[in-house]
């Protein structure tokens, strides 16, 4: 019995003998140490360098310095520079949030409908951005910024303000706005265009039969059906938005007023003109600071992703 | 109820927005496909016209100017080892937990899964990657592009759950391997799980742009989007030549796009409806 047991312990459960334990285990482990050391260590390790005053300069000392990063930040820093670091970031998110997915579910319910011949081209168009990256999709829209290009002409003519798109005061801001939704449209569609594949037809002709017009069978069946995937798309844009900062950094670098907390974390930590929400540069890479900041737009995200589930998942419920 | 006048109003208002998104979509690329193939005196001309010219000269000047051979060698190369390396550990990864075969699978599995929500930890990264001596370096680099993603061991996961646990147990009582069983006999039945993580991950690790900038500092060194993005601020006047410039990098892209589009959007459904 006992030595049945021994037999069992030293192979993998199952109903069947399969491999020694040892052998799967270290053919996993390289995995399993990469992961720990590159991806949950470091995510870990943020809490803690965020309160030392390490730099990325090598071979520097760097010692434990308490709350000393927090209080700057939110404390002995420039208040105004502060408000309006989290007063961009806070309008960047919830505006790329909001009419990224309402013009996600509004295009794939459009090019969804039967009689819509090429489907599969319009989506496969829609989603290109997504496939190009940021640094294709940013050049391309600074070529159409460039002077004589047609959003200069357009600026020129129209708004009658004629510094340059990506370094202007007023419009850099929404522009990088329009070009993180004109890139990731495509890929909240893409969700919602599978949903809706989900979706029985026996509703809709059952809608029809009742007297369902377009717009009923879109409030009463597509969209409460669709709402988990409404969920996830807006969790999933919100949680992306709140700390991306690629796209600014590839077009103004952070500078002309374009500067969010993501941003600003890159550049104290990474150098560069986003570390101040005026655009200016910090010239030693504070880390420890950057960690710190990292760390208050952490928590936010997460409270951010905490409140809006809530929200979410009790509006679903009253559906 | 409807009539047909009021279904043929609806087909139209459809099929308008279908070709407006298109157009929002299509003009900025063929307004810089246009000015690529335009030489510099018929750009100034007109800058928003349609092009006289068949400039495909620009591409060879902008290859020259940029350097491209050795960014798009770099890149090859980067993208290459990463990706295998990631799709490799995680399978390795993906198949035990899936299988139950390791003490404490549940656990891992759900480690695995955090990995979606955690934030990146970029700062503590550098660090290591600064003591570890491979800053500036294309293994350091490497190391940091490769990730067991989450998302893959996640997909993985669910594919191997799909397979007949006997295949297992003819394998290990016939005498095979479990390396062999894995990259022989696992492989090409997860075969399609394969091709999406794995064309989504060749596609992250070429498009980089924030990494490479935190820990490439040679330019010998710098992927390719890297090398376009200082390519292009170093010419922000030549428009033709940036646009052209543009182009030699996306091309590949839009090639993989073009042949792997199912794949591509399997993964993103994958990655993004459950996880």
């Amino acid at each position: 019995m006992l030595a049945a047991k021994g037999v069992r312990k030293r192979r993998v459960s199952g109903s069947g003998r399969t491999w020694p334990v040892y052998i799967v285990f270290l053919c996993m482990l390289p995995g399993l140490l990469h992961y720990l050391m590159f991806r949950i260590g470091p995510s870990m390790m943020t809490a803690i360098l965020s309160f030392t005053d390490i730099t990325g300069v090598p071979n520097t000392p760097w010692k434990f310095i308490g709350l000393d990063n927090y209080r700057e930040f939110l404390m002995l820093q420039n208040q105004r520079d502060l408000q309006r670091a989290f007063s961009r970031t806070i309008m960047y998110s919830v505006s790329v949030t909001f009419i990224q997915n309402a013009l996600a579910l509004f295009v794939a319910v459009v090019i969804n409908n039967k009689f819509i011949k090429g489907r599969n081209i319009f989506r496969a168009v829609y989603f290109l951005p997504v496939i190009l990256g940021v640094t294709i999709v940013t050049s391309v829209w600074k070529l159409l910024a460039s002077i004589d290009g047609p959003i200069f002409a357009f600026m020129q003519q129209v708004l009658n303000n004629p510094a340059p798109l990506f370094a202007n005061f007023t419009y850099a801001f929404p522009a990088v706005i329009g070009i993180q939704i004109w890139m990731y449209m495509g890929y909240s569609m893409v969700l919602y265009l599978a949903g809706m594949q989900n979706i029985s037809l026996e509703l809709y002709e059952a809608g029809y039969i009742d007297g369902c017009n377009e717009w009923k069978s879109f409030r009463f069946i597509t969209f409460p059906l669709l709402w988990p995937i409404i969920t996830v798309n807006v969790l999933l844009a919100l949680i992306g938005s709140l700390q991306s900062f690629e796209i600014i950094y590839t077009t103004t670098q952070g500078q002309f007023n374009t500067t969010t907390l993501g941003m600003m974390v890159f550049a104290t930590a990474f150098g560069g003109r986003g570390a101040t929400a005026g655009g200016d540069s910090i010239a030693s890479l504070r880390q420890g600071y950057a960690a710190s900041m990292s760390m208050i737009l952490f928590l936010g995200v997460f409270a951010v992703t905490l409140f809006s589930q809530y929200v979410m998942n009790k509006r679903g419920g009253d559906n | 109820m409807r009539t047909a006048g009021s279904k043929t109003v609806f087909k139209f208002f459809c099929y308008f927005i279908a070709f407006l998104f298109l157009f929002i979509y299509i003009y900025p690329l063929f307004f810089a496909f246009n000015t690529s193939i335009r030489t510099r005196e018929d750009y100034l001309r007109n800058p928003m016209g349609l092009t006289t010219t068949w400039a495909f000269e620009n591409y060879s000047t902008a290859w020259g100017m940029a350097g491209f051979h050795n960014y798009i060698f770099n890149s090859v190369l980067y993208t290459v080892i990463a990706t295998g390396l990631s799709l490799m550990l995680s399978m390795l990864v993906a198949f035990p937990l899936s299988r139950n075969y390791i003490p404490g699978s549940k656990f891992l599995y759900y480690m695995f899964l955090c990995g979606i929500f955690l934030p990146s930890g970029m700062i503590p990264l550098f660090q290591l990657i600064l003591n570890l001596g491979l800053y500036n370096t294309r293994p350091g680099y490497i190391l940091v592009m490769t990730g067991v993603n989450s998302t893959s061991v996640f997909f993985f996961y669910n594919y191997i759950k799909g397979l007949p646990r006997d295949l297992d147990e003819a394998a290990s009582i016939d005498g095979c391997g479990y390396f062999r069983y894995v990259f022989t006999c696992v492989t090409p039945l997860i075969l399609p799980a394969l091709t999406s993580m794995g064309v989504l991950t060749m596609i992250g690790v070429w498009n980089d742009i924030i990494t490479s900038t935190i820990y490439l500092v040679n330019p010998d060194l710098y992927n390719i989007t890297r090398g376009l993005f200082v390519f292009q601020g170093n010419y922000a006047f030549d428009v033709t030549i940036r646009a052209a410039g543009l182009f030699i990098v996306a091309a590949p892209l839009v090639l993989v796009y073009i042949f792997a589009q199912r794949y591509i959007v399997d993964g993103i459904m994958a990655g993004g409806v459950k996880g």
